[in-house]
């Protein structure tokens, strides 16, 4: 929590009626409809009672002159694209679409940049206005505060953004459910939601409740991934030859949307947003990022990448700054800022139960600490210890653990049974007392007799296996092991995995 | 309460007759299976544990271990449990009633490590909850509320000789005994555990025994279970 995350928001109010271009100042009652219901309307439709979201009937019956039209997703960021190359050209590149009208960016670099989040915000609303729309810009320390600020105009300061958020009613979470519920129970704002202690909130509505309370709380719904990826999960499509049409184009990304989430699910991830890239013949690059944040699906993903690219082509972004006719050379998605995916365990586990143990585990979370509970994967290693991997739950796991193998003088199965995480001191003796030493050729001075592990019985040897040697990173000095490893059964039954290391001997496990 | 929702395996579980247990087993259950919130104590042998585990979290699709750090993984793989769907809580602390009992409230299968005793009330709030959801309990070390007391009261380790061979399986006895429908005379099982694959198998299965002479002429010794996994040296 050292570094708070700011975040600037630039809205421009009623995007869909501005691009339909039709009623350009808002003067007339229009209304844009998607799925039925109100999805943007004119000033002058406002001014009569007609809301976002409302139903077509209810509209029409406030204001029965309501001019309508079908909703254009297409049109809409094919209109927002030169807004968007224009505020990459003046004000920063990683500009970050939620939908078209509807833009965030990182504020912290740009912010020190223009000197101060209000001068940044400031050169926002000129750049907007330069290409002739209005803007709202407001600042927080989430992209969800910042979106409600931006209607407002407003710069929260840091570290204000619960206090900021605490007045809204809790419908702006956009989870009609919960906030039905919330009322219910008294709670109609978000600060009176956000007092709610953290580990309750998780035991009552599960892991989207607890979402929905860190949005409240002035946090971001998700923890950002503290391990970072070592695998790229990128997904690209080379065109070859070079295709100058969009079709193929953007047949490949219904693909690679397809390869892309097929990819974060086996990572156990979502992102937050993803970037669509794309490469010409000439060398030149087209990036733009999206906002993800795992609610999107294929079809959507792939439905963004053909919008964004008809809109680059309706730009003339996709020719060459030489010569008209560019040919793509190569479609990318990447994915960025991963977080653990909830649906994950519903692979493992089914769909039943699966809420009740995410509560469960986010319960003792809550008790114990994150990293308290966790799951287990198996990885490489020679090692009965080192192949087993502790993921707290709710993590991403690894990519970087240690590949499959081979391994020689891995040990062979069957695996002791009792691994405990720190090796425990032993002494193996000879019949004489004298402790058991194995020479560079392996050859062990006396017969085992009697085995003495820390914390336990002094035992007698009826048998051993091995000494099996096993000498791991001698490149590197400092990390170089050599050591031995000998399996010992004992007369009264039970037998040890043992590793003699720098002439002492350890138990490294038991078989039972 | 999200546990309010009935979770289809788990009812099913409660009418019909519990949780699986390896064949081998059944002889020293009532009934021949896991009893819905039923605890076992299972001694010391973690290989036990994870025997009676194994069969009854593939069942459960869910299973959890408290208190149990140095639990193996890889010998809960060889004996067929997902380690993948285990919650793990290495670490409960004091608070471990209230630990378990949380979890009671969402796994099927409980594994448990040597927590010492509960106090009387958590015990008894513990053992509710295991009736109310039908979860199961296995514990390693003594447990008050266990019906089923199981011990192995002898073990022999074969493929090990004077600086030769390899450990390739386990004869054992168990010794179970209990109270209420567990309850009557000390029942016995001789088995493999682990036997060469590494689960739970039946002591007729493995003909060839290394050290051994006496069991060896039973039948033919079978060349893959033999060398299985020598590739170590090296």
């Amino acid at each position: 929590m050292s570094a708070i995350e700011r975040v600037a928001c630039a809205w421009l109010p009623d995007w869909p009626i501005v691009a339909d271009g039709s009623n350009p100042d808002g003067a007339r009652a229009t209304a844009v409809v998607g799925g039925g219901k109100i999805v943007a309307c004119s000033a002058a439709a406002r001014a009569l009672g007609v809301r976002r979201g409302m139903r077509l009937r209810q509209a029409t019956g406030r204001a029965p002159g309501l001019e309508l039209s079908e909703r254009d997703v297409e049109g809409e960021i094919r209109c927002f694209e030169p807004v968007l190359q224009h505020l990459e050209q003046h004000i920063a590149p990683r500009w970050e679409v939620i939908r078209p009208g509807l833009l965030v960016l990182p504020a912290h670099g740009p912010a020190r940049y223009f000197g101060g989040e209000r001068a940044l915000a400031d050169r926002i609303t000129e750049a907007i206005s330069a290409v002739g729309f209005t803007v709202r810009v407001g600042a927080a320390d989430t992209v969800f505060a910042a979106a409600l600020a931006a209607r407002q105009g407003r710069l929260v300061p840091a570290g204000r953004t619960a206090r900021f958020l605490a007045p809204y009613p809790v419908g702006v979470l956009g989870r009609p459910e919960l906030a039905v519920l919330l009322t219910r129970m008294g709670l109609p704002t978000l600060g009176a939601f956000a007092a709610l202690p953290g580990d309750r909130v998780t035991a009552r509505f599960g892991t989207d409740g607890a979402a929905a309370h860190r949005i409240a709380r002035g946090l971001e719904a998700r923890g950002l991934s503290t391990r970072a990826p070592g695998q790229d999960l990128t997904v690209a499509h080379q065109f070859k030859p070079a295709v100058a049409l969009l079709e193929p184009v953007a047949f490949a990304a219904k693909e690679l949307a397809r390869q892309l989430h097929e990819r974060l699910a086996a990572a156990g991830a979502v992102c937050a947003r993803i970037e669509v890239a794309l490469e010409l013949t000439g060398g030149k690059r087209l990036t733009r990022l999206w906002r993800h944040e795992g609610k999107l699906s294929e079809l959507a993903v792939a439905e963004r990448v053909r919008w964004q690219l008809a809109a680059w082509q309706e730009t003339g972004a996709l020719a060459d700054d030489g010569g008209p006719a560019a040919g793509i050379v190569r479609l990318a998605l990447r994915p960025e800022a991963l977080s653990a995916a909830t649906g994950r365990q519903q692979q493992l586990f089914g769909a039943s139960g699966i809420a009740e143990l995410e509560a469960a585990a986010a319960r003792l979370q809550a008790m114990l600490g994150h990293d308290a509970v966790t799951r287990v994967a198996l990885g490489g290693g020679r090692g009965p210890a080192e192949r087993a991997i502790r993921v707290a739950f709710g993590d991403v796991p690894p990519e970087n653990r240690l590949p499959d193998g081979p391994w020689p003088g891995q040990l062979p199965a069957p695996y002791p049974a009792w691994v405990p995480a720190q090796l425990e001191q032993a002494r193996l003796l000879d019949a004489q007392g004298e402790p058991v030493a194995i020479s560079a050729r392996l050859v062990l001075s006396a017969p085992p007799a009697r085995l003495i592990v820390k914390g336990h019985r002094p035992v007698t040897v009826r048998g051993w296996a091995g000494p099996w040697p096993v000498l791991e990173q001698w490149w590197n000095t400092v990390r170089a092991r050599r050591l031995v490893r000998m399996q010992v059964v004992t007369e009264a039954g039970p037998a040890w995995l043992l590793v003699l290391e720098q002439g002492r001997w350890w138990a490294e496990a038991h078989y039972g | 309460m999200a546990s309010a929702v009935p979770v289809p395996s788990r009812d099913d579980a409660r009418n019909g007759a519990g949780f699986p247990v390896a064949s081998e087993l059944e002889c020293l259950l009532p009934g021949g299976r896991l009893r819905p919130g039923s605890a076992v104590s299972v001694g010391q042998d973690l290989p036990l544990l994870l025997a009676l585990a194994a069969p009854a979290a593939a069942e459960a699709g869910a299973w959890a271990v408290v208190g149990l750090p140095q639990l193996g993984v890889l010998a809960a793989d060889s004996m067929g449990l997902n380690v993948g769907t285990g919650l793990w809580v290495d670490h409960p602390g004091k608070r471990w009633p209230d630990v378990v009992a949380t979890l009671a409230e969402a796994v099927p299968v409980l594994l448990l490590g040597p927590l010492g005793p509960a106090p009387d009330r958590q015990a008894r709030r513990l053992a509710a909850v295991l009736r109310r959801t039908g979860a199961v309990l296995l514990t390693t070390g003594a447990w008050a509320g266990a019906e089923l007391r199981m011990a192995v009261t002898a073990s022999h380790w074969e493929g090990v000789g004077a600086g030769h061979g390899l450990l390739r399986a386990r004869r054992v006895q168990v010794v179970a005994t209990g109270r209420g429908a567990a309850g009557g005379a000390p029942r016995t099982a001789r088995l493999w555990l682990p036997g060469p694959d590494g689960r739970a198998c039946p002591f007729e299965n493995i003909p060839d025994a290394v050290d051994t002479p006496a069991d060896a002429p039973d039948a033919a010794p079978s060349g893959e279970a033999r060398h299985g996994g020598l590739h170590v040296v090296g």
